[in-house]
């Protein structure tokens, strides 16, 4: 009888485990993504598959209506009613988009899934669900017509924006409920991909809400985003000039990359303090380490212990590889860039604290002398990500990119793209400024 | 065999019409005594529609007590106004599902941990603290996030978690076979389960996607946010025949609690009884967790506190530990959406935050005189 018991219970067990090692084995399903900063409009319709839909696209679809010898397979949006065939009837749709006049539209979400949308799309009363969701709203010029919002946004950033129009905020960080978006009046909401359990109810009982899903760990291209609901809310010019931003920094690296040999490093992550013992790497296909990837090749392990692919070590494996596994540390410092710190500004100078707390970190090691342990604020999977990355250039390659650019670049961000009106050299932690 | 009904029939006839000159007044006090209980249960009864009545009127969209109860006959006669079709969706979609739920998982939550403290004789004992919650978590987690379903299709779910409750229940079963376990030995073979399984599902959050992880997390807590009518329905098709069983076993659970040898000689045959109250009790919990996560000590306090009024005899606790189980899950749940309005707190953690307390009260109220 006892040996029965015992082989039931092992039995169990073994269930168990097998299950478990069945989903390791299975993986987490994540595909190899890639940055692509341009040409990021997925909407069909969008003919020569461009940043916009304009004439261009227009005559594009009548060429090849009338000449179907043309080889159509560069042309993924052709079809914009998606009907299976090129005719007039998908030229009329995007003159229909041209002229802003009322019609249904079909673009690729961030599932890769066709997803038919209704254009133009209402954007008077905004709920954002992340407060970086207000930055791409902010992005679009439509800052003003957020009404509901998490308290993250309306009570940690109080002192970057006037937010006064917000008229509701809800505790925690993420979607508010179904309810109060009904009761707030919403006609457009930007929420995270797995947001669908409170938005899809909140359409279903009001059929005038659109809701935009943006996947935050979408690997780099957070362009993308911005593009499709910038056409769908009438702000194609302020999409455009964010794209091209993005463009003139891909083309910044491009040029100044020209006979360098990339960099190998691992990016670290620090929260909001900076612990002993461990350290935390992002590893591909994070975002960060796509962004970078025209510079440096970041440490990558399949040996994944973390969701979103961040690899804790113990910091003997840090000062043990150095210079075999990686060359460079970057330190990525979440809650420094524009955080309330006593009512205003995190400061540079508490950045240079924690800069020099970092350096004790790896004091066992030369990286710090050999000028290879560098930091900047957290640039993953904000919509200002970019502007990060030509002061990370100039970090990593000192004599090709200046110091000068990098501050350019991300002012530029904050002056151009964001209602917040920021001096990058005196208000928020950033860089290591310390000389 | 009736020998045992019989035997106990002719015992109570004989003292029924016997001529002991206390008969009248012994008679008078246990009526008496009775329908206190039955007014009990239905006092819980009351509270439960009542506060069904008032959490269907609450709500972040503003709709007033009185216009909802319109907008309610106004749906199910269909007569709803265009212009109020919004608030028609409210009530009916999101609040109505939500609160038929709430009294669905209450009931289940409630009777399970009855069932589980007189099988096993264990007053520490539930669907929780025996691991049966925590397999059905395990299989609900694989679902949600490995897509990692036993059997295809609509009720994949509630399978899922079904099957992986009935892991721990089959541990539990084997470990009271053994002849020196005593009740704490079984109970602590639950926990031990409780454990693996909780380490296994925390193994899969880790490895999660974020929206897979954000759903499992939410899960895991235990909340009636969102719950759809057709989950309500897969609920009430599993709860209601599934606690009508139970009910029609309380007599012979009763029998039990005296003991296996005891309940032998009233004719139960304990291996059968034992075997099939747990698979029902494991499929009701299945049917509640599968959509709700895991509400903690429902099953553990509600019990315990019916019987301070109702005593022991399985027959009466039964339904009244529905019943209250019922309301009181739904009381957190109007807590929980009311503390921090506009913003909700989940129902498992309001039910952790008062159940445990309780719980301590009543271990220390009952130190002398145990369960």
């Amino acid at each position: 009888m006892d040996k029965k018991i015992i082989a039931i219970v092992i039995v169990a067990i073994l269930i168990v485990a097998a299950a478990a090692t069945a989903i390791i084995l299975m993986g987490n399903g994540s595909q190899e993504k890639t940055v692509k900063a341009t040409g990021n409009l997925p909407v069909y319709g969008n003919a020569n598959n461009d940043d916009a839909i304009d004439k261009k696209d227009v005559d594009l679809m009548e060429k090849l209506i009338k000449d179907s010898s043309i080889d159509r397979s560069a042309y993924p949006f052709l079809d914009a009613n998606q009907d299976g065939k090129l005719d007039s009837a998908d030229v009329e749709i995007v003159k229909k988009v041209i002229n802003k006049q009322k019609c249904d539209l079909y673009y690729v979400n961030f599932e890769d899934k066709v997803t038919k949308q209704s254009f133009p799309v209402k954007a008077d009363r905004i709920c954002v669900n992340r407060y970086f969701f207000a930055e791409a709203v902010d992005i679009l010029g439509l800052f003003d017509k957020i009404v509901l919002a998490p308290k993250k946004l309306t009570e940690d950033r109080s002192h970057m924006y006037d937010m006064s129009h917000i008229e509701t905020a809800y505790e925690g960080g993420k979607a508010p409920t179904t309810e109060l978006i009904l009761e707030n009046k919403v006609d457009l909401i930007i929420a995270d991909s797995w947001d669908g359990s409170v938005c899809e109810p909140a359409m279903e009982a009001d059929p005038k809400i659109s809701t935009f899903y943006v996947d935050i760990y979408s690997y780099g291209n957070l362009v993308k985003f911005i593009e499709i609901i910038g056409l769908f809310v009438g702000a194609n010019e302020r999409a455009a000039a964010y794209a091209n931003f993005v463009n003139g920094i891909n083309d910044y690296i491009d040029e100044g990359m020209k006979g360098l040999t990339k960099k190998k490093i691992a990016i670290t992550y620090l929260g909001s303090t900076i612990t002993a013992g461990n350290t935390t790497m992002e590893c591909a296909p994070c975002s960060s380490t796509y962004l970078v990837s025209k510079l440096a090749d970041a440490y990558y392990s399949d040996d994944k212990s973390s969701r979103n692919n961040r690899y804790t070590v113990e910091d003997e494996w840090m000062l043990k590889n150095y210079k075999i596994e990686y060359d460079a540390i970057v330190a990525m410092h979440e809650y420094t860039d524009t955080t309330k710190v006593n009512g205003t500004y995190y400061t540079p100078a508490m950045f240079n604290d924690r800069c020099d707390q970092l350096d004790q970190k790896y004091s066992a090691i030369s990286i710090k002398n050999d000028g290879n342990l560098h930091s900047a604020s957290f640039f993953s999977i904000t919509f200002g990500s970019y502007a990060h990355i030509p002061m990370i250039a100039h970090m990593l390659f000192p004599e090709k990119f200046s110091e000068e650019k990098g501050w350019d670049y991300l002012q530029e961000y904050w002056s151009n793209f964001s209602s917040a009106k920021i001096d990058v050299r005196t208000q928020g932690g950033w860089f290591d400024t310390r000389a | 065999m009736n020998g045992g009904t019989s035997i106990t029939k002719q015992a109570v006839d004989e003292w029924l019409h016997g001529e002991y000159p206390e008969l009248e007044e012994d008679l008078e006090e246990y009526h008496r005594f009775n329908h206190l209980k039955y007014i009990f249960i239905v006092a819980c009864v009351i509270v439960a529609i009542l506060t069904a009545g008032y959490a269907l009127s609450i709500g972040e969209y503003n709709i007033s007590f009185l216009q909802t109860y319109e907008l309610l006959w106004q749906h199910l006669t269909g007569s709803v106004p265009e212009d109020m079709s919004i608030q028609d969706y409210v009530v009916w979609t999101l609040r109505s599902p939500r609160v038929l739920g709430g009294l669905f998982a209450g009931a289940a939550l409630s009777v399970g941990g009855v069932m589980m403290q007189g099988l096993l004789k264990n007053p520490l004992a539930d669907t929780y603290t025996t691991g049966i919650s925590s397999g059905a978590s395990l299989g609900a987690t694989l679902a949600i996030c490995a897509g990692f379903t036993v059997i295809a299709g609509q009720y994949s779910l509630v399978i899922n978690a079904f099957l992986f409750s009935l892991i721990p229940m089959a541990v539990i079963l084997s470990v009271s076979k053994l002849k020196s376990a005593s009740v704490t030995t079984i109970i602590m073979a639950g926990i031990a389960v409780m454990y693996l399984f909780n380490a296994v599902t925390s193994l899969l959050k880790i490895w999660a996607e974020s929206a897979a992880l954000s759903a499992v997390f939410e899960w895991s807590v235990g909340d009636l946010t969102g719950l759809k009518w057709e989950e309500v329905a897969v609920m009430g098709m599993v709860v209601i025949p599934g606690l009508i069983i139970l009910y029609l076993m309380s007599e012979k659970l009763n029998a039990m609690t005296m003991g296996d040898e005891q309940a032998r000689s009233l004719g139960i045959n304990v291996e059968t009884f034992r075997l099939v109250s747990l698979l029902t009790t494991s499929l009701v919990t299945a049917a509640v967790v599968c959509f709700t996560g895991l509400i903690g000590f429902i099953g553990l306090v509600c019990p315990h506190i019916v019987r301070m009024f109702i005593g022991s005899d399985n027959r009466l606790l039964l339904p009244a530990s529905a019943a209250f189980g019922a309301a009181f899950l739904l009381i957190c749940d109007v807590i929980g959406r009311v503390i921090i309005a506009p913003s909700t707190l989940q129902v498992g953690i309001i039910t952790s935050f008062i159940g445990g307390p309780v719980f301590l009260y009543l271990i220390i109220k009952q130190r002398r005189t145990g369960w």
